[in-house]
């Protein structure tokens, strides 16, 4: 029957479909469709589609899915039209005439435009290349940084099924597990296939051309099988080696046996002077294995029995708490449940053995590399968050050039539209544009983000974890990239979308009027003030760590760091056996430093401020109760000499100095600090006054030998002043100090004060050991104030980098509000031409410019403060003795801004002022 | 956008046809017809066995007018209300009408040499 009605139902067919009703799909297949095929045929297809839907077939459920699926065949099809137009073919099959007569894929000649275009603008595109760069760059290196060091898996067989284990994590108690429970949990545990235990540890190497103190860690001998790392020669240690008395053997790291021994694979069963003592290598570790720190160079057998009695400790004692266990969990096991099992068992051990209650485990299983990155992934989290802003910065700022850019194009836009360039064909060419300048700002921020993540690593404090697993990676590549996509959609997308819809008589009039519109500028406007508020973000939070870093540094430390020379010296326990040869040693050797030249003072301690080494002991009142006793905290404990705290600069605010009096076998005596005597005799005189170890029941095996808990109480002869011993930011706690003549170890730190300069007395320190004993080797000669200020060398860290974005963002915002301003008032040319013809004030004209930038500018500052007051609450952690709202910071950067803003706009205004009235109506 | 002619060729290089250029230009025999309207056609005498999807269709159409078998035409009088004047519809040339009775004779010769080995089943 002819010509066809149509389908049976004829409401049906009369109903109108719009665009939705069709589906998506179906706007996707004209989407797909090469433009001529599109503009000649798109209209049928339409109308073909509309009565096509309403047929029997594509009723119901089914019919809709066969309406999809036929839909998506179309699309593909019109692909393949589109992919064979392009081939430019001419055969049979080709398809029919190409649109713009030019014979090319669609494409191609997009980029070739494009990059024509780009060219001829050098300086908008070098500026936009060179901005976006610097986003992505910034943010890259900070990634890159991130991804070694939080991401990227430890360089052990599958590490992810390593953990760490530690005895408990309240505050106060030290998370280090005892040898006697180490073992007991290893042998009945059946949570893991292997537990290893270490303490790191020096050991003074006798070398031929003389003594040097190395790096590294007594280890049980399933360290290396727990992570799966065997070694590159010989063997690791036996069960042997590792008991009470076993033979003396030694795992060399690759590096050490390079250096030592030239790399030479007959070092099995070659020996090195360790200590007085010739210990035989057994094994070398492959390089790159470094475990517990990068530093460590060598590992000899744990033998915690013999650790304990090197201390004067019974085997088994149970409370000396000073090992790291790793532990490989077992098949099918997960931290949580493996933390749970060991609960159970570290309890059962606990009831066996009697334990008190403040030296219970309550064991706690982390994931090894979260435990190795600890706080750092949140810090650099933060850093990329910073980081980023800088890149969106970058975009806005990308995007506004791209709009104003786009506005000066609108002849050339409107002359294409009018020969027939569709909507789409236009959009299609400036996001290749957009696509172009990304690609080159991605290609150029990479090669930025190599360097930068090399300054990144130079800066980092020393303290972070796995620098040296940071390198550029497939994944910060891949990031990389992203970035570009995502940057290059963000600045791209509006402004070719707006361009595309050119008003053709619009375009070729030239489109001026008398009085520009301002809301042709919108976009910029906004851009801009997002661009002011993203500054102010970021340099309010860098002007609090700056606040921050400036009181830290110069805070209430307690003592006095400046001129003051530190070194360790380690004389070998086998050659000074007993206390008595030890103070000898250090005796001799004082006297010979104070007599250098500009020796002001000298004395030596076991734990120097900000060195390290914390000691805590549990101590009490005399003759307390059991029960305030289980809940005594440990009390940081020093090891000084007389002397001390006039080196140190550190005030004895009562009582006297250790001296002479306080000898070995003499009633013991101590000095305590402020917040102990505040903490345990509050109001009272806390001379005179004594307290005891509290080292257990007596006559259980918990019970202490002379040295570290000796019967008998301690007498407090003096108060010293409040010290930061570990952390500048730390509030101290309780702490006393012994002397050295009544409790001593042969390692010590030299102090020395120097009244002229430091670097004298460094250079001949060595000397002067050495004058006293050849073979002591004296290390980590540092200044007191270099201490410091590596201390305090994550939050410099932090503050310099976001110094760095905030400068960076500002930079940026201030020139986006100087190319705004300025093409404001460009387009405003003829406009204050006549108001200026009309008898206008040059001066009212600037200030009337001025005002509009400062509004501009007002808006974004004041939107920026206030999330700037939100965000910084992140800020909180990091911050040391200042609000994260600390008005004056706030007011502070709002003046910085202002200043910077009117600095900016001070040229266009100007210029506005200047306009000649009579060239400016002339100019057309 | 006029298509260019391809020039002039004869009507037996388009031998054979494709199925598709067949049935379509089959359909325009009777008349100038829009896309839709061939689609109808097409289903109705196939029983369904031939549905052409929108672009396939208007693909088709697009070779076959720039191989000068088909051709753009006005829209029929009295189709004008119903239809309206937005559809493009489509005739058959001389050219094409040509071509179709070659083809034709051609697929009488092929029935014709099957159906003298397999006889017509009742």
């Amino acid at each position: 029957m002819w010509p066809p009605r149509g389908p049976r139902s004829p409401r049906r067919a009369d109903r109108v479909t719009t665009e939705r009703g069709l589906g998506v799909l179906r706007r996707l297949v004209l989407a797909a469709y090469p433009d001529w095929f599109r503009s000649r045929h798109g209209g049928d297809l339409w109308r073909f589609w509309e009565m096509q839907r309403v047929e029997p077939r594509y009723r119901g459920l089914r019919g809709w899915l066969r309406w999809q699926v036929e839909g998506a065949r179309e699309v593909v099809s019109a692909l393949v039209m589109r992919a064979g137009a392009g081939s430019g073919g001419n055969g049979r099959g080709a398809g029919y005439p190409k649109g713009e007569g030019m014979g090319m894929s669609g494409w191609v000649m997009d980029v070739r435009y494009a990059l024509r275009t780009l060219v001829g603008a050098p300086l908008f595109t070098s500026v936009a290349v060179v901005t976006l760069a610097l986003g992505i760059g910034s943010t890259a290196s900070v990634f890159t940084v991130l991804d070694g060091v939080v991401l990227r898996p430890l360089p052990y067989p599958e590490a992810e099924r390593l953990v760490r284990v530690v005895r408990t994590l309240e505050e106060g108690m030290t998370p280090k597990i005892g040898w006697p429970d180490f073992e007991d949990w290893r042998e009945r545990t059946s949570s893991f296939l292997g537990m290893a235990a270490y303490t790191e540890t020096d050991g003074t190497f006798e070398w031929a051309e003389g003594a040097e103190v190395i790096e590294g860690a007594r280890a049980s001998r399933d360290l290396f099988s727990v992570f799966g790392v065997s070694p590159a020669l010989g063997r690791t240690f036996s069960e042997e080696e590792d008991r009470l008395g076993g033979p003396r053997s030694i795992v060399l790291s690759h590096g050490l046996w390079v250096e030592r021994f030239g790399g030479d694979p007959d070092v099995l069963g070659r020996t090195v002077p360790l200590e007085g003592e010739l210990v035989p290598v057994v094994g070398v570790m492959p390089a790159g294995f470094a475990f517990p720190d990068p530093a460590d160079r060598f590992w000899v057998p744990l033998q915690g029995d013999q650790l304990l009695a090197d201390v004067g400790l019974p085997t088994g004692t149970r409370t000396l708490f000073f090992l790291d266990v790793v532990a490989r969990l077992a098949d099918g096991i997960e931290a949580g449940t493996a933390q749970e099992a060991l609960g159970v068992l570290a309890a059962a051990v606990d009831d066996e053995v009697g334990k008190q209650p403040r030296h219970r485990s309550a064991p706690v299983v982390t994931d090894l590399r979260e435990s190795i990155v600890g706080d750092t992934s949140g810090m650099l989290a933060f850093l990329l968050a910073a980081a980023g802003m800088v890149l969106l910065v970058a975009c806005a700022n990308v995007a506004g050039l791209v709009l104003s850019r786009a506005a000066v194009r609108e002849r050339e836009l409107a002359v294409r539209t009018a020969l027939g360039a569709g909507r789409g064909r236009l959009f299609r060419q400036l996001m290749a544009e957009s696509a172009l300048l990304s690609i080159t700002a991605g290609l150029v921020g990479l090669l930025l983000a190599l360097g930068l993540t090399e300054l990144l690593l130079a800066v980092a404090p020393d303290g972070m974890p796995r620098l040296t697993d940071v390198r550029m990676s497939g994944t910060a590549i891949g990031f990389a990239a992203l970035l570009t996509i995502v940057s290059g959609l963000a600045f791209g997308l509006t402004p070719a979308w707006r361009a595309s819809r050119t008003e053709v008589a619009h375009g070729l009039t030239g489109g001026r009027s008398v009085s520009a519109g301002g809301r042709a500028l919108r976009p910029q406007h906004f851009l801009v003030g997002l661009q002011v508020s993203l500054a102010v973000v970021l340099l309010t939070g860098a002007a609090l760590l700056v606040n921050s870093f400036a009181r830290l540094l110069g805070g209430e430390r307690g003592f006095d760091a400046e001129s003051v020379v530190v070194a360790s010296v380690s004389p070998s326990e086998s050659r000074y056996a007993s206390p008595e040869e030890v103070e000898t040693f250090y005796a001799r050797l004082l006297e010979r430093v104070r007599a250098l030249p500009g020796v002001t003072q000298a004395t030596s301690t076991w734990s120097p401020p900000l060195v390290g080494n914390d000691f805590f002991t549990s101590v009490n009142h005399e003759g307390v109760s059991r029960e305030e006793e289980a809940e005594r905290r440990e009390v940081g404990t020093v090891i000084v000499r007389s002397g001390y705290f006039e080196t140190n600069g550190v005030p004895l605010v009562a009582g006297r100095d250790f001296d002479s009096s306080d000898r070995l076998g003499e009633p013991m005596v101590a000095i305590v600090n402020e917040a102990m005597a505040r903490e345990f005799w509050p109001g009272e005189d806390p001379l005179g006054k004594r307290f005891v170890f509290t080292g257990g029941l007596s006559g259980s095996a918990d019970s202490f030998d002379k040295v570290f808990f000796p019967d008998g109480a301690l007498t407090v002869v003096g108060v010293a002043g409040d010290v930061r011993r570990s952390d500048l930011a730390e509030t101290p706690g309780p702490e006393y100090y012994r002397p050295h003549s009544q409790i001593t170890w042969t390692f010590q730190y030299l102090m020395v004060r120097t009244a002229g300069d430091p670097a004298d007395v460094s250079a001949s320190l060595r000397d002067v050991v050495w004058s006293v004993d050849p073979t002591v080797p004296v290390d980590r000669v540092e200044l007191l104030s270099a201490r410091v200020s590596a201390s305090v060398a994550e939050p410099r860290f932090r503050m310099l980098l976001l110094g760095g974005f905030a400068g960076l963002t500002c930079l940026l915002a201030m020139v986006g509000l100087y190319a705004i301003m300025t093409l404001a008032v460009a387009r405003r040319t003829r406009e204050l031409g006549i108001r200026l013809a009309l008898g206008a004030s040059g001066t009212s004209i600037v200030r009337e410019v001025l005002g509009r930038g400062a509004r501009l500018v007002g808006i974004g500052t004041i939107v920026g403060l206030g999330v700037a007051a939100g965000a910084s609450r992140l800020l909180a952690g990091m911050l040391f003795e200042i609000e994260p709202t600390d008005p004056l910071t706030y007011a502070a950067v709002s003046v910085v801004v202002a200043s910077v803003a009117v600095l900016a706009c001070w040229i266009p205004a100007r210029r506005a002022g200047r306009v000649d009235p009579v060239r400016s109506l002339q100019a057309e | 956008m006029a298509p260019k002619s391809v020039g002039p060729s004869s009507p037996e290089s388009f031998l054979p046809l494709k199925a598709v250029h067949f049935h379509i230009l089959l359909s325009l025999l009777d008349g100038p017809a829009h896309g839709y309207g061939v689609r109808h056609v097409i289903e109705e005498r196939t029983g369904g066995a031939i549905l052409l999807a929108a672009g396939t269709l208007y693909e088709t159409l697009g070779r076959l007018e720039r191989d000068g078998l088909v051709r753009e035409t006005e829209v029929p009088d009295d189709l004008e209300e119903k239809a309206g004047s937005r559809w493009r519809f489509y005739e058959v040339t001389p050219v094409g009408r040509t071509v179709m009775s070659l083809e034709t004779a051609r697929l009488e010769a092929d029935v014709a040499a099957a159906r003298a080995k397999i006889p017509a089943t009742g």
